[in-house]
């Protein structure tokens, strides 16, 4: 699964994914969505829209800190999160009220092995047998 | 279902939304309603985290690490996995705000952001 990176919006372009995002096993789910793949982030972070519209109920009040040292308070949630074929449970994603970006931070692009092909721009989640053919490869 | 009376004036105002939204009143007001219950919780859960920062220095020299549940001022469940204790606290608690915390040694869990773009609003 490929998604373009954001060549518009973003200078230098950045890489995206497409992401669906949905909680517990009865509510709809939401999306897609692009969302911004940032290894600098510890954590996944939604405008806070997606966890009302999921009527997701909250974990605990979390801090947001930039590498400045500012910070403001959001919100934790439990969410599952849909890449493509991938379906990731039990992510924790912060509810941001005051942005409309969604960052994947690395508690979810850590269990994910994805391709940069940043002169292509394009980003990709590999599948299975060219991750273990790549794996393989490296031995 | 419950039927529930709405005072003339309010509900003059809410068919008059209703219709500019292209909603139905049941749909509207359910919407409403839910969104409110939904940001009820969310205060509910500040105020247990409070509660929690008060009580920190006690609880992580009683429990050490993990994660902890707390609901009304109670620690209700602990473990060590996140995803088993959100498991079992949504059995047993539904949609109740049930504060689920991480125990470490400072009593707010912090998310860093190293993007360069984001700037967060101060509050």
């Amino acid at each position: 699964m490929s998604t373009a990176y954001n060549t518009t919006d973003y200078y230098p372009p950045i890489p995206i994914l497409s992401v669906l995002f949905g909680y517990g096993d009865r509510r709809p789910w939401l999306g897609p969505y692009d969302a911004v793949i940032d290894t600098g982030a510890d954590a996944t972070i939604v405008p806070e829209e997606i966890p009302l519209r999921l009527r997701a109920v909250p974990l605990n009040p979390v801090n947001l800190v930039t590498q400045w040292g500012e910070g403001h308070p959001a919100v934790a949630y439990m969410m599952n999160v849909s890449i493509g074929d991938i379906h990731l449970s039990g992510i924790v994603v912060a509810g941001d009220p005051a942005t409309q970006e969604i960052i994947l931070g690395r508690n979810l692009l850590n269990r994910l092995a994805l391709l940069l092909d940043a002169p292509q721009f394009e980003a990709s989640v590999l599948d299975g047998a060219l991750l273990q053919r790549l794996r393989r490869r490296r031995r | 279902m419950t039927t529930v009376l709405l005072a003339p004036t309010i509900a003059d105002q809410v068919a008059s939304e209703a219709k500019r939204r292209e909603q139905s009143v049941d749909a509207l007001v359910n919407d409403w309603l839910e969104e409110h219950l939904w940001r009820e919780r969310q205060h509910k859960i500040h105020l247990e985290a409070e509660r929690f920062q008060a009580h920190h220095a006690d609880l992580l020299a009683q429990y050490g690490s993990g994660y902890l549940a707390i609901y009304n001022g109670q620690v209700v469940d602990t473990d060590q996995e996140l995803e088993l204790l959100h498991q079992r606290i949504r059995m047993t608690y539904g949609d109740e705000p049930v504060l689920i915390t991480p125990l470490t040694i400072e009593p707010i869990q912090t998310f860093r952001i190293l993007g360069a773009r984001r700037t967060l609003a101060t509050t």
